[in-house]
């Protein structure tokens, strides 16, 4: 199956860049805040599978990652190892997958991303009944990781798990996601099994999306953002980053992270105003950089690389994401009794 | 190949857009499917290809009663479809098309096979969003093709097309039947489908008003009727 | 809590009166939504932005609580018209853009509350303070009762806009068939632009009237976004009825919750919402052909 070597390449380059920083730097702030970087890339790379990939709605990520956490510090307080307590925190947080997945089935767009908005705001206020508004501590009082352990450890997840993800959308797992993403309608009628696959990608994903907030429990140190479960910026920093990373590359959200990460957590006194600069480059990246900056930065190498304009694949995100209007909107509801 | 529609009632709110309509094509062939506009002949196709259910009557394919199942199921029982306003995977290209759109029995090497048969080998590694509307109506039936199904049923192939392209599409149909498929093609083009099928089926308001070879077609006077009033109804 | 009649009855009147107020918030979502085929996610921003605004009038400046309404009001109207023609036209054969788009709006808007008045939920100044008692037993929040009856003139005001205005006609001409509509002279970029306004002040204005009761600060800003949307899936996409109808549904759902959930009163709207998403997406009086 034939993948974007430029954005693979692009991906080694940032990870590779990051694998050798504590070489030349012993800056624990720098570290401590690449870690946040790593652990967010791979929750961006989680959402980007379900969205940029297949094309499903979902605004909020934040309900399997919180689960991730949430499980993590429960399993870790009841002695498990790290490991084993990421894994499983990481397996039982999937099954939000199939929560996600029924209101897919039944609607979809707008009906549908208000429907995980609500769940999340739904899981926030029942989790806010249970543990009250501090969230949960992640203090442990066994194995507590090293900052470099940390940082390898987050690293490694994060490089294991974007690998696997793009190997996924590449494969014909992956090119069937894309065809559902882009007109489900001509994807039904070739076979293409949507409920099936849609509820394979929101498992998988939020199997990454858990890893990343179990993760997070582990490895960082000290949240910046509001670290009450489910809480709603940590939730939507999924969507940014990767919509400024790119849609569908997987590792544009290495890219999308450090954009959005790193000078929030520099700016701690600022960090409004670092907010509101990531608020205004999503802007930015939505109305100019269509699909994000790893997808722009493959179509200039690919047309520097070719020598002559030539319209690559990625680059066709400039035509759209699903490449709907309103024209087959008003086709769709001929077809729609099968919803 | 056998598809009986049988009685088949599909309603949308008062209206009945298609009413009792029966229709058998018994064996392989080619089939036309004509009538005025508004008669009713896509709404049918959805019910048949399982985009709609009908409200009484049933489709059975090879003898399977398929009046309930979902597009998905049924393309994969053999039936493939296209639609009246081309629909492709935009975003990818016209490769990955049909490489998406290719069942297991369809070889990878064929899908070059196709992309040569319908023209698309300089659009190759083109998002199909950029195509033309004519080189998105060809993409489509390479498409079906790449199914490999016993039966194609094409909606309006050549409309919107220049005469040139027309009849690159007809060959192309007769290409597929050689290869051994059935078609039940809807058309507005009355050359094309008089010059491609073997027997033509015509719907009025939703129910069948003849059927028959395309010379007992062109003479009969319902037909005929049927069209003149709907060329009375447009003034 | 004792089940009084007393009880009952002061529960139905709250819930009634702040059902009126959030059918305006719903109401000015069911604008955008119909006319523009659109989800502005900056829509509950819209409110919160009302409410701050108007505490940032009357209780910083000091002008009387009407300067402070309109102030809201008119502020919000040109958040809307400014976002409509300057961003989200740029974008607006994608709506998933638009959701993004507007999504990134959301969060600068939210940030610069956040900068300008602090992140704890501020106390807004009631404008009417007291209870207005009626009938011996039922206790009427001034509060609460003048955004109910802002929240009914507005609801008759849209319709009668709607129906007899030439700018109202011609959305409603845009809703139908905006590429018909522009062969006619009509051009839709500046009736959304309008439209955006008027459901940007909606909202607003309801955040100015009701956050001395609901409390605003900057993260509040999804719910009424959530809320306007229970509102539109209740009573039904493009209907002023159905905004008022949904709006008496929500107000009487969020009351009870309430009552039975102090902590997470939200609870049996969301389950409401999904519910219904699950069963009939188009609502009680929604055209059949908008899902």
């Amino acid at each position: 199956m034939r993948f974007s070597k430029i954005i693979l390449a692009i991906g080694i380059a940032f990870y590779g860049s990051i694998a050798i920083l504590p070489l030349l730097s012993n800056d624990q702030f720098l570290l401590s805040t690449m870690i946040f970087v790593l652990v967010f890339a791979l929750f961006a790379a989680a959402w980007d599978l379900s969205y940029g990939v297949a094309g499903i709605i979902n605004l909020g990520p934040g309900v399997a990652y919180g689960i991730g956490s949430y499980l993590f510090v429960y399993f870790a307080i009841g002695h498990y190892s790290p490991i084993l307590a990421i894994t499983i925190s990481a397996l039982i947080a999937s099954l939000t997958g199939f929560l996600y997945w029924i209101p897919s089935i039944r609607t979809s767009g707008t009906y549908l991303a208000i429907v995980t908005l609500i769940l999340l705001l739904l899981a926030g206020e029942i989790a806010l009944g249970q543990t009250g508004e501090e969230g949960i501590s992640a203090g442990l009082n066994y194995y507590i990781p090293s900052l470099l352990q940390s940082y390898y450890a987050s690293l490694g997840i994060a490089v294991a798990a974007s690998a696997s993800m793009f190997y996924l959308s590449y494969s014909r797992f992956g090119l069937k996601l894309k065809a559902m993403r882009d007109d489900e309608i001509a994807a039904k009628s070739v076979g293409i099994n949507v409920y099936v696959y849609k509820l394979v990608t929101l498992i998988v994903s939020s199997f990454f999306l858990g890893l990343s907030g179990a993760s997070t429990a582990y490895f960082v140190e000290h949240a910046h953002f509001d670290y009450g479960i489910f809480g709603i910026t940590t939730n939507f920093l999924a969507i940014v980053i990767s919509v400024i990373g790119g849609s569908a590359t997987i590792f544009g959200s290495i890219i999308g992270a450090l954009i959005v990460i790193l000078p929030a957590n520099y700016l701690t006194s600022y960090s409004t105003y670092a907010v509101i600069a990531y608020g205004a480059t999503m802007v930015i990246v939505v109305l100019f950089f269509r699909s994000g900056i790893l997808n722009a930065l493959e179509g200039i190498l690919r047309r520097a690389m070719k020598g002559k304009p030539k319209v690559s694949s990625f680059v066709a995100h400039e035509n759209g994401m699903k490449g709907s209007s309103k024209v087959q909107t008003s086709l769709d509801d001929k077809y729609s009794e099968h919803e | 190949m056998h598809l009986l529609i049988d009685g088949v009632t599909k309603r949308f709110g008062n209206l009945s857009a298609v009413n009792n309509c029966s229709i058998l094509l018994e064996s392989d062939g080619i089939y036309g499917l004509i009538g005025p506009n508004g008669s009713g002949k896509t709404t049918l196709f959805n019910v048949i290809t399982g985009f709609l259910s009908p409200d009484s009557g049933n489709v059975l394919y090879e003898k399977r009663n398929i009046a309930r199942k979902n597009p998905i199921s049924i393309s994969k029982l053999g039936i493939a479809r296209t639609f009246q306003l081309p629909r492709v995977f935009s975003n990818l290209t016209v490769e990955e098309n049909l490489e998406a759109s290719r069942f297991r029995d369809f070889g990878g090497r064929k899908i070059n096979e196709l992309i040569e048969v319908f023209n698309l080998r300089d659009v190759k590694n083109n998002p199909a969003s950029t195509l033309s509307f004519g080189q998105k109506k060809q993409l489509e039936l390479a498409r079906v093709l790449a199914m490999n199904p016993p039966l194609l049923m094409l909606d309006e192939p050549t409309s919107g097309l220049e005469p040139s392209l027309v009849r690159v599409i007809v060959d192309q149909i007769k290409y597929a039947r050689e290869l051994g498929k059935s078609i039940f093609i809807i058309e507005h083009n009355m050359n094309v489908i008089m010059n491609l099928a073997e027997k033509i089926f015509v719907l009025n308001n939703g129910t069948k008003i003849a059927e028959g070879l395309p010379k007992e077609i062109k003479a009969d006077e319902q037909v005929i009727e049927a069209y003149l009033g709907a060329e009375e109804t447009k003034r | 809590m004792p089940l009084t009649l007393d009880f009952l009855e002061q529960i139905t009147a709250n819930a009634v009166l702040l059902g009126f107020a959030y059918g305006m918030v719903g109401l000015g979502l069911s604008l955008v939504l119909g006319i523009m085929n659109v989800l502005n996610i900056s829509h509950g921003t819209m409110y919160v932005l009302g409410g701050f605004l108007t505490f940032y009038v009357v209780s910083q400046l000091h002008y009387p609580p009407l300067v402070g309404f309109a102030f809201a009001a008119g502020i919000t109207f040109v958040l809307g018209f400014v976002l409509q023609v300057g961003l989200i036209s740029r974008v607006s054969n994608d709506p998933a853009r638009v959701m993004l788009l507007t999504f990134g709006v959301a969060i600068i808007l939210g940030q610069i509350s956040l900068l300008i008045w602090g992140g704890t939920a501020i106390p807004t100044p009631s404008i009417v303070k007291g209870y207005i008692v009626i009938g011996g037993v039922v206790d009427f929040q001034t509060e609460l009762l003048l955004a109910a009856l802002v929240g009914i003139a507005v609801a008759i005001g849209t319709t009668i806009f709607l129906r007899s205005t030439k700018l109202g006609k011609a959305m409603r001409m845009v809703s139908q068939n905006s590429e018909a509509a522009l062969s006619l002279g009509v051009n839709s970029k500046w009736i959304f632009a309008v439209a955006l306004g008027i459901g940007s002040l909606y909202s607003g204005l309801a955040g100015s009237l009701l956050s001395p009761i609901t409390f605003v600060y900057p993260d509040y800003q999804w719910f009424p976004l959530i809320y306007a949307f229970v509102v539109v899936i209740v009573g039904g996409l493009g209907s002023v009825i159905g905004s008022v109808v949904g709006g008496l549904i929500f107000g009487i759902l969020e009351t009870v919750g309430q009552v039975i959930f102090p902590s997470s009163s939200d609870v049996l709207v969301f389950l409401l919402i999904i519910v219904i998403i699950l069963l009939r997406p188009r609502g009680l009086f929604g055209a059949k052909d908008r899902v």
